[in-house]
């Protein structure tokens, strides 16, 4: 993208309007902590949100060493507009969310305008259904990455109907090689969704992202790798169909079977498609363009 | 570079960002002065001298009216800030060289609504730059809630979108825009009919137009050329989408405009017909690079079918 004029830090070195909390589970405390500072910082995300109001940019910086488990539903609440929760990055190093004790547990973006950034998502149980969802409005998932640390999620993130005009950007998605998840990003009724600039691998039995339920509009997927190693050797999918948007370009697919699945890598009659969108369906050989149907001057 | 992307840059700073409690003190030294619009918090008085966020104003006009022409001004607005724009040049950026930042964090930013149809923003004068500010159409037919009457004007990373009906255009220009860019703008058009364009271009020469992602109902064109020629314009990196059938991404109206258009221009059009070839209609262009077309559903894409050149 073009330049990006994002100084925060203003020439008098505040930040921007709004509050700023701090996250740090190694020394941090719930209670008696006003997490206005690293010395007296909060023990979980969830905590610092609570503190948070809407809509004054209100910050969450969370240290790159945090750890927390997540063991229900809404977990870890991002209830606040505009909250931003932002994990500190050292190289690889940066906050971990464990999802574990309960198959829906989860952390969502569920108000308008709230984005985290930074974050490690490990999925410690079989078939978690979503270990973040999305519900806002103009929400961000920004360099995240999430893995399957034990057995594989059903789905790994969830954007639920009404999620529009989410951003998805540098995501590093590791499932499980084996079969049991059906979705890395399961997508209802997201309007104007954009992902972009993120690699997927899993074994994914209804596709890499699949957009389910609710038609998805507009939405714009391009500069990504994807490798599935489910023999269903799907990408991309509209399962409810007449979702519609940009497929492309710079999709770089890897499925697992040597078979006939070059066209259907992406399936969604009402796509359309920019190449490149690259698809290599066995070892030792190197892709080829899509093979969709071009459209004519006709 | 996001200020997230700056901060995991810092190291070995980084780690008394983290740890220590020089949070807050991280500076960046920037020449002028530096003044601050907040609509929840400032207040447009004169007791509120706008050059903190505990004393902002409450309207980027009135930020601009402290500023002093080509003295490097900036004016910082609030993620959460909104403000109508209410009448013709609601927003007058009319001092030189002052530029407006709104605060961007995710895709939360400072919000601007046009509640009539002259409702705008002017970049009235030269140099002046508006960043990270959305715009929304509150009205139907509004006529351009972004103006552009200087020259080496900027508008980046800015968002429109239509909430109410459509707008007639978005961003349009006078004859003195020259050498405008606009980069990183995304438009979310209404689907339905209603629209001319999205950006109108009146005798701007120079103007680039990069890594746009436009989708509307436009039954001129999503980037009209107009009134005025314009010459030597460029148009890189975008995706431009129309639902209209009159199947052009960008045209060239008045006649005689020159430029650069491609590469990497991705074009979605409405009907499946002989239009890839006028997708992009404009006798004196050049077409340089990818300029793909696609115009049904199910399809991908194949360049645009324009004569290649040839040595002669």
């Amino acid at each position: 993208m073009g330049l990006t004029y994002i100084p925060p830090i203003d020439p008098r070195g505040q930040l921007a309007p709004g509050q700023v909390f701090c996250v740090n589970s190694r020394n941090g405390s719930d209670s008696g902590n006003h997490g206005k500072s690293w010395d007296r910082a909060m023990a979980t995300v969830d905590a610092a949100v609570n503190l948070c109001t809407a809509n004054t940019n209100d910050t969450i910086l969370v240290a790159p060493e945090h750890t927390e488990t997540i063991t229900a539903d809404s977990g870890i609440d991002i209830d606040q507009a505009g909250v931003s929760v932002i994990g500190l990055r050292n190289g690889k190093t940066m906050p971990t969310l464990v999802f574990q004790g309960a198959a829906t547990a989860d952390c969502k973006l569920a108000a308008a305008g709230v984005s985290i950034h930074n974050f490690k998502f490990h999925s410690n149980l079989d078939a978690t259904t979503g270990v973040v969802e999305v519900s806002g409005t103009d929400c961000a998932l920004i360099d995240c990455e999430y893995q399957d640390t034990t057995d594989t999620a059903t789905d790994g993130i969830m954007l639920i109907d009404g999620a529009d005009r989410c951003l998805i950007d540098g995501l590093r998605y590791f499932g499980g090689a084996a079969v049991g998840t059906n979705a890395a990003i399961a997508v209802d009724g997201a309007d104007d969704l954009e992902i972009r600039n993120s690699y997927i691998y899993g074994n994914f039995a209804v596709g890499a992202i699949d957009f389910r339920t609710t038609a998805s509009s507009r939405v714009n997927l391009h500069n990504l790798k994807i490798w599935t190693a489910n023999s269903a050797d799907i990408a991309v999918v509209d399962t409810i169909t007449a979702s519609t948007g940009f497929i492309g370009p710079n999709l770089q697919i890897m499925l697992t079977d040597d078979a006939a699945n070059i066209t259907t890598a992406v399936t969604g009659a009402t796509f359309q498609f920019f190449d490149p969108i690259y698809i290599c369906n066995a070892a030792g050989e190197k892709a080829m363009l899509t093979n969709i149907t071009a459209s004519t001057h006709a | 570079m996001s200020w997230v992307e700056k901060l995991n840059n810092m190291n070995p700073v980084a780690q008394d960002v983290a740890l220590g409690d020089r949070i807050l003190t991280a500076s960046v030294q920037t020449p002028g002065n530096a003044y601050f619009v907040d609509s929840t918090n400032g207040v447009d008085d004169p007791d509120f001298n706008g050059t903190s966020w505990t004393e902002a104003k409450a309207t980027i006009d009135e930020a601009v009216n402290l500023c002093t022409a080509d003295n490097g001004d900036i004016i910082y607005v609030a993620p959460f800030h909104a403000e109508d724009l209410a009448a013709d040049s609601a927003v007058d950026i009319d001092v030189a060289g002052v530029t407006i930042i709104g605060i961007k964090i995710g895709r939360q930013m400072p919000t601007l609504t046009a509640t009539v149809i002259a409702g705008d923003l002017k970049l009235a004068a030269a140099n002046t730059t508006i960043a990270n500010l959305r715009f929304l159409g509150g009205v139907d037919a509004t006529t351009g809630c972004i103006e552009v009457s200087a020259a080496d004007c900027t508008v980046v990373g800015c968002e429109y979108r239509d909430s109410t009906d459509q707008a007639t255009d978005i961003l349009i220009t006078t004859a003195a825009a020259d050498r405008l860019l606009i980069d990183d703008f995304r438009v979310i058009g209404a689907s339905v009919g209603g629209s001319a364009s999205a950006i109108a271009l009146v005798g701007a020469d120079d103007t680039v137009i990069r890594n746009c992602k436009i989708y509307g109902n436009f039954s001129v064109g999503a980037i009209d050329f107009r009134t005025t020629l314009s010459a030597r314009v460029k148009i890189h990196d975008c995706d431009i989408w129309t639902e209209n059938a009159a199947d052009v991404a960008i045209v060239d109206t008045i006649t005689s405009s020159t430029g650069q258009i491609g590469p990497r221009i991705n074009i979605v059009l409405q009907d499946d017909a002989d239009n890839i070839q006028t997708a992009v209609t404009g006798a004196t262009f050049h077409i340089v690079g990818d300029v793909q077309v696609v115009n049904a559903v199910n399809e991908k894409s194949i360049p645009i079918t324009w004569t290649e050149s040839a040595e002669v």
